[in-house]
């Protein structure tokens, strides 16, 4: 099924996004990272983000993934990441691949306006590490911030 | 009559009333919570004992506030942190005033009436709180409350995180209180120490940087203990009792009847969709101007009455990887608002019925979430450095996963007429297709 760009729903490009990178090592490299396709590379997120100790927070988004988890389409593991340190990764389920499959095609994401940006802004995104990730979401926030 | 300074409380022993209270305590909006019990249907269903109204809530979460405020101040001042010391005692009565109002826009029966109210006004009952709080209580702002302050808090999105998590966040007070007070109410005495735990709280983040800074707890084991309690209760009070069955059942009774009702009678829906009825709905005037429609939702009234409720026939766990779903039945359960997913609940209950050729209503299909605690900060290395999360110091908390499940509920008089491998069917091809 090929779903037009302007339906491109928060659905299918947060499953998307999480297919594309293959493990998400952290939530607040998946909250950055999302909020960073949206303010920088102008993917249609609708999430709605705020100021937060670790820079954009969204509650909307942490809502989605728990409800994707429980719906069984990601799957969120617990894993020390250091000696005293947990990290939690996200990753699809063969049931979500499956779910994304069967309801959406990349067709959309190969359009304008979104066309190749998708994938190059996952890619030069899942190239930071998570400090360089969270201090550009700061400074775009911040940014934004003073335009608005 | 002398304005009174204190209430006796059966949680926090006494309630100092703030020198503002005279002012709004005659307004309607807060004579009404006086008439609304803040368990809803329970108490007709499962909690006799659940009779205490969002009124007393609203006291005990102002009181709360009131301590927690001044502990936090008195403490981050001693700790040199004079900045969120000083934005605290600067805006004790505003949140105070937050605290006390926070529900004011809950219609009876609590979430029972959220889904109606959000179809026919269009607005979540946060919304309609601040409508009522920017309209009745402008006397406010001569008193040291900032009324748009208080709307923020309550809504949570105050520039300042700390300040709206008092009120609104993981260890806000206003779940100490209606956990404690519900569970006492309620009869299960689920406890914890309140006083130690607040003596646990701080304010973590940069002196100078009040918008990054966020509620939180000490990292000690004291802290850690009484947290983990704390959201044990929490979750248990939500199994136990927030979710319970039979409750449950009337609720969504209770909220067919009014969509039902609505339809039928010009005079209910205005109660529904003009905001000024609205705003004057407690629980018995709503039972008895549903219970008056003819038809399904008077009969739905009378049987709630009789405690003669629909019957629980299904309950599929959603993760479970044998059921499919369509893209838009997802997307409806991502939804925020638990009111859009009532909606989602109502659609595919009456299309089952459809599909099995039964009368609409005489299946109900409910969507019960249970939530995962939201993550509770601790202390870093040091009070402005980088909190760190209760479920990382906690594998009881860690190991509490969300879950979604899909229940259908069966008028009594077709027990033994409608199989329940049937009804599983059905649904699975409903949330298969669902469009």
């Amino acid at each position: 099924m090929v779903v037009a760009v302007e339906q491109l729903s928060d659905l299918f490009l947060l499953l998307h996004v999480i297919r594309e990178t293959g493990l998400v090592n952290g939530r607040t490299r998946l909250q950055k990272t999302i909020y960073l396709l949206r303010e920088r590379y102008h993917i249609p997120f609708r999430f709605h983000f705020k100021p937060y100790f670790y820079g954009p927070y969204s509650e909307d988004l942490a809502d989605a993934v728990e409800n994707l988890v429980a719906l069984g389409l990601i799957e969120e593991n617990r894993h020390y990441f250091d000696e005293d340190v947990i990290e939690y990764s996200y990753k699809l389920t063969k049931r979500g691949m499956d779910f994304l499959s069967t309801n959406f095609t990349t067709e959309s994401t190969r359009k304008p306006p979104i066309g190749a940006n998708l994938s190059r802004a996952i890619r030069e995104l899942n190239d930071l590490l998570t400090p360089a990730l969270v201090a550009t979401a700061k400074s775009v926030m911040a940014s934004s911030s003073l335009v608005n | 009559m002398p304005a009174k300074l204190r209430f006796p409380d059966p949680i926090h022993g006494t309630i100092e009333l703030p020198e503002w209270y005279p002012i709004v305590s005659n307004q309607p909006s807060v004579r009404r919570m006086m008439f609304i019990r803040q368990l809803g249907l329970k108490a007709y269903v499962d909690f006799p004992g659940a009779i205490h109204t969002r009124f007393s809530h609203a006291l005990g979460t102002m009181q709360l506030t009131k301590k927690l405020v001044s502990l936090l101040s008195e403490e981050l001042k001693k700790a040199g942190q004079s900045s969120k010391a000083g934005n605290l005692s600067a805006n004790v009565n505003t949140l105070m005033a937050a605290g006390f109002l926070h529900d004011i826009g809950h219609g009876p029966f609590s979430h029972a009436v959220d889904y109606p109210a959000s179809k026919f006004l269009g607005r979540t009952h946060v919304e309609i709180g601040s409508e009522i709080i920017a309209d009745e209580f402008e006397k406010l702002e001569d008193h040291g409350v900032t009324l748009s302050a208080v709307i923020d808090i309550i809504e949570g999105h105050h520039a300042h995180p700390f300040l709206h998590e008092i009120v609104d966040g993981p260890i806000d007070v206003d779940k100490l209180d209606y956990l404690l007070r519900d569970s006492h109410h309620v009869g299960l005495r689920y406890h914890f120490d309140l006083d130690q735990f607040l003596y646990e709280y701080t304010v973590l983040g940069p002196d100078d940087d009040l918008e990054s800074c966020v509620l939180g707890l000490n990292n000690t084991l004291q802290a850690r203990t009484t947290a983990e309690i704390f959201v044990l209760i929490w979750k248990g009070m939500y199994d136990l009792v927030y979710q319970i069955q039979d409750s449950r059942i009337a609720e969504k009774m209770l909220e067919h009847a009014i969509l039902v009702g609505c339809n039928k009678d010009s005079k209910l829906k205005g109660m529904f969709s003009e905001e000024n009825q609205y705003r004057k709905l407690y629980d018995d005037l709503v039972l008895d101007a549903v219970g008056k429609v003819e038809g399904f939702p008077g009969e739905a009234v009378k049987m709630i009455r009789d405690e003669n409720l629909y019957l629980p026939l299904v309950d599929m766990e959603l993760s479970q990887a044998r059921y499919s779903f369509s893209r838009k039945f997802i997307e409806s359960l991502l939804k925020f608002e638990e009111s859009e997913v009532a909606e989602t609940a109502v659609g595919l209950g009456r299309a089952v019925c459809k599909g099995m050729n039964l009368k609409s209503e005489q299946l109900i299909i409910d969507l019960v979430k249970s939530r995962k605690p939201k993550s509770i900060h601790l202390m870093g290395r040091s009070i402005q450095d980088q909190p760190s999360y209760l479920e990382d110091k906690s594998d009881v908390i860690a190991a509490i996963e969300p879950r979604i499940s899909l229940k259908a509920y069966l008028h009594p008089s077709l027990l033994h007429k409608i199989n329940e491998l049937e009804v599983q069917k059905q649904v699975k091809r409903e949330i298969e297709a669902w469009s």
